[in-house]
């Protein structure tokens, strides 16, 4: 399986109604017919959930690993760098989201900037 | 509506990842609309700028959006009257995102039932309309800005999501769940072909996470 029988074939629309609309609307829609509860203490949702967590650090992992775009010019001390500044700052902060992701991005900055001069 | 810039603070860099994967904008746009959930739209954007093989993007994508169900199962039955129709709550579950459900779970207990659902698609759809401009503007400043401010927007998403997770763990499978699942992304990348990487990278570090806490559960309840 790769991407060629799609590359050149298709409109980046279709690709994104076919791989990213459909298999994300089910689970909203589908909740609106659904009367009774799920379970969220049940193993199965557990590990489904798990599953997700893992996908979401592993997408964040490998977009830092092969950026794209500007993000290439930050070596990778500075990626990694950066995000274990975040971490930080979030784990000084009682767990505060927004001082961990300014901590961070201040640090890429710097640390970008460092890079390139 | 300061929880209104929360979602359009993390759809800003989704913008720049739709750029720096080559999307054309109405596609960046038709995604924030379409999709409604940064994770889903970052496995998008990204996977498929990494060759992913397109099921395992659409499975990879579907997987992040499952705790939709359960959050959006959670939110409707308070949103409903006796004469709210099934076409309002189909219409309700679209607009269901992280930030829209925590603000009107934490808001609409204390509004007159009548006024509920229309505090609901008034906020959400603000919600949506701050995200879309922020989406395009990512987009379109990402390739005009200074290599350093660029790199950061790019950075966003992914720092983003790691401090988010983190903040959501509980318990040790939670935390062992994003450990592995970034540890084990180059060892995936480097040795699991046919874009199947992120389908055996899920599977693999969120299953062991998984059994590990369950077999912590086990022993906790054990005889």
């Amino acid at each position: 399986m790769s991407q060629a029988w799609f590359d050149g074939a298709r409109s980046p629309y279709f690709v994104l109604f076919a791989f990213g609309f459909l298999p994300t609307i089910g689970w909203k829609l589908g909740s609106a017919f659904i009367a009774h509860s799920i379970d969220e203490d049940s193993e199965l949702f557990r590990f489904i959930n798990s599953i997700a967590s893992a996908l979401l650090a592993g997408i964040a992992a490998e977009f830092l690993l092969h950026p794209q775009g500007a993000l290439a010019h930050a070596p990778p001390v500075a990626r990694f760098g950066a995000l274990l500044i975040g971490l930080a700052a979030f784990a000084l902060t009682r767990r505060s989201v927004f001082a961990g992701v300014l901590a961070g991005e201040a640090a890429i900055i710097v640390l970008t900037f460092a890079a390139s001069h | 509506m300061g929880p209104a810039w929360v979602v359009a603070f993390s759809l800003f860099g989704i913008g720049g990842l739709a750029r720096a994967a080559h999307y054309p904008l109405g596609v960046a746009i038709a995604a924030t609309v379409g999709i409604w959930a940064g994770p889903a739209q970052a496995i998008f954007f990204v996977a498929s700028a990494a060759k992913t093989a397109w099921p395992v993007i659409a499975l990879s994508a579907s997987l992040s959006s499952m705790r939709m169900l359960p959050m959006t199962i959670a939110l409707l039955p308070l949103l409903r009257t006796p004469r709210t129709r099934l076409t309002s709550m189909v219409a309700a579950s679209w607009f269901m995102g992280i930030t829209v459900w925590t603000e009107s779970l934490r808001r609409t207990p204390a509004l007159p039932r009548d006024m509920r659902l229309p505090f609901y698609f008034g906020f959400a759809m603000t919600c949506m309309g701050v995200a879309t401009c922020t989406t395009m503007l990512g987009y379109e400043i990402v390739s005009r800005v200074p290599v350093p401010m660029a790199a950061a927007l790019l950075f966003l998403s992914p720092l983003y999501f790691v401090v988010a997770l983190a903040r959501n763990a509980k318990v040790g499978a939670d935390w062992l769940a994003i450990a592995l699942g970034m540890a084990l992304a180059p060892v995936a990348m480097a040795y699991v072909g046919g874009g199947l990487d992120l389908l055996v990278l899920g599977l693999v570090a969120g299953g062991l996470a998984w059994f590990w806490g369950y077999r912590t559960r086990r022993r906790l309840a054990g005889p």
